[in-house]
């Protein structure tokens, strides 16, 4: 059964209308809310009291980004790099009007499309958390006692751009000068901690932990 | 030029002769069917009819009502900037702006040939611009914020980028240039610090 939007037909008879209009009136029915394992997806049901609103929301791939030419915002699925070189995966875009450039920010943007999500996030750690923030970005933060020490990334991403730490502790020498830190970048992967009291000299204990936290490109 | 087509709930009337029923009929079938292909996988599609393809929200002018076991997702013009989308919790609970600004790709900062800014931005919902990259401290000591649209500054995070780790954290100071309320950069006091260009890396917090 299939809706058909060009029935009845003006050669019909009441009679033979009956039944291809019930099957519009309960394919649209059955289109705009679907309840599969009592899920419903996309709208909630005509005849529920939640009629029309959205339920679970179902997007499905896009390959085109849609021109906004009115006073609205999108949102909309379609494939987007990966941090680990593997396939694109699908994400979650949004796109608003062009407003640039403005009195206060001069730059010519277009209203390119923010890629508002990732597949992947780790809130289990221990000492290694990561999410994601729009754009396309990765955001590491976790915690490192044994300094100086290599962090390497999971998952990798396609560049590394920002790396910070911080100890927790200062350094329990005369006057607890604060433990003199600095990262560096090492690949697109991995960055380094480093650390020392200054003055004078001397190697953090391994009691000490360093939080620190890293921003890089999906 | 032909009449648009418009859904009609009061069809068919009683009075009305059954030919006049059938273009009733077939013009509220079409006009459901057209208005559902807008942001739909079309009714008669052989698979995954109803799905979104693109949801698309005009902008609203107040906050949705959103009742207990609701999350209401919508669109309100924003000043300064456009349309943008918030998000409203269960029984009418907090608005908040969700999306912000446009992402856009920076340039680096040049002195000369020489890059002594590469900087980024993205934004955390509740109108937060995170703005992020590395900078050279000496001979500028600034930390540009692009775009230039923050009203606030929230935190400035410094870790130097370099080898040698016995350089103390410079102290960060938002200044305001020629636009009132808006904070355009962080100022680095190196003041008693090693005379020598370091390079840091930055991740500023700052509400627009």
């Amino acid at each position: 059964m299939t809706y058909n939007p060009n029935i009845p037909l003006p050669t019909a008879s009441p009679a033979t209308s009956a039944a291809p209009i019930q099957v519009n009136y309960s394919q649209f029915a059955t289109v705009f809310s679907n309840t599969i394992a009592g899920v419903q997806y996309n709208h909630m049901a005509i005849n529920d009291p939640n009629r029309g609103k959205h339920a679970s929301v179902i997007f499905q791939r896009q390959v085109a980004d849609k021109s906004i030419t009115q006073d609205l915002a999108q949102l909309y699925a379609k494939d987007a790099p990966q941090a680990t070189g593997g396939p694109n995966q699908l994400q979650l875009f949004a796109r608003v009007p062009q407003f640039l450039p403005t009195d206060l920010d001069t730059t010519v943007a277009t209203n390119a499309p923010m890629q508002l999500t990732y597949n992947t996030v780790n809130i289990v750690g221990p000492n290694q958390y990561q999410s994601f923030l729009p754009g396309g970005y990765l955001i590491w933060f976790g915690t490192q006692a044994a300094i100086p020490a290599t962090i390497t990334l999971t998952p990798t991403p396609t560049s590394l751009l920002v790396a910070i730490a911080e100890p927790t502790a200062v350094s329990g020498l005369g006057n607890s000068p604060p433990f003199a830190v600095a990262t560096q970048i090492l690949s697109a992967t991995q960055f380094k901690i480093t650390s020392a009291t200054s003055p004078p000299a001397a190697v953090p204990g391994a009691g000490v932990v360093f939080v620190w936290m890293a921003i890089g490109k999906a | 030029m032909a009449a648009p087509i418009t859904y009609d709930p009061n069809t068919p009337l009683v009075t009305t002769p059954y030919a006049d029923w059938q273009t009733s009929f077939q013009q509220n079938f079409q006009q459901l069917y057209n208005a559902f292909a807008i942001d739909h996988i079309a009714l008669d599609a052989a698979s995954n009819a109803g799905n979104h393809t693109y949801i698309q929200l005009p902008e609203q002018e107040t906050a949705k009502q959103t009742g207990t076991g609701e999350i209401s997702v919508y669109t309100k013009d924003v000043e300064g900037q456009t349309d943008q989308i918030f998000l409203r919790y269960s029984g009418n609970g907090t608005e908040f702006q969700f999306t912000n600004y446009q992402i856009y790709t920076l340039p680096q900062i040049k002195k000369g040939s020489s890059v002594i800014q590469n900087q980024y931005f993205t934004f955390l919902p509740g109108k937060i611009l995170v703005y992020f990259g590395d900078v050279k401290a000496n001979p500028d000591n600034i930390i540009q914020l692009n775009p230039p649209i923050a009203k606030n500054v929230i935190t400035v995070n410094l870790t130097p980028n370099t080898t040698t780790n016995a350089n103390a954290i410079p102290t960060a100071t938002p200044f305001i240039t020629a636009k009132p309320g808006i904070y355009n950069g962080v100022f680095l006091n190196t003041v008693g610090l090693p005379s020598k260009t370091i390079n840091f890396f930055y991740i500023v917090l700052a509400n627009v």
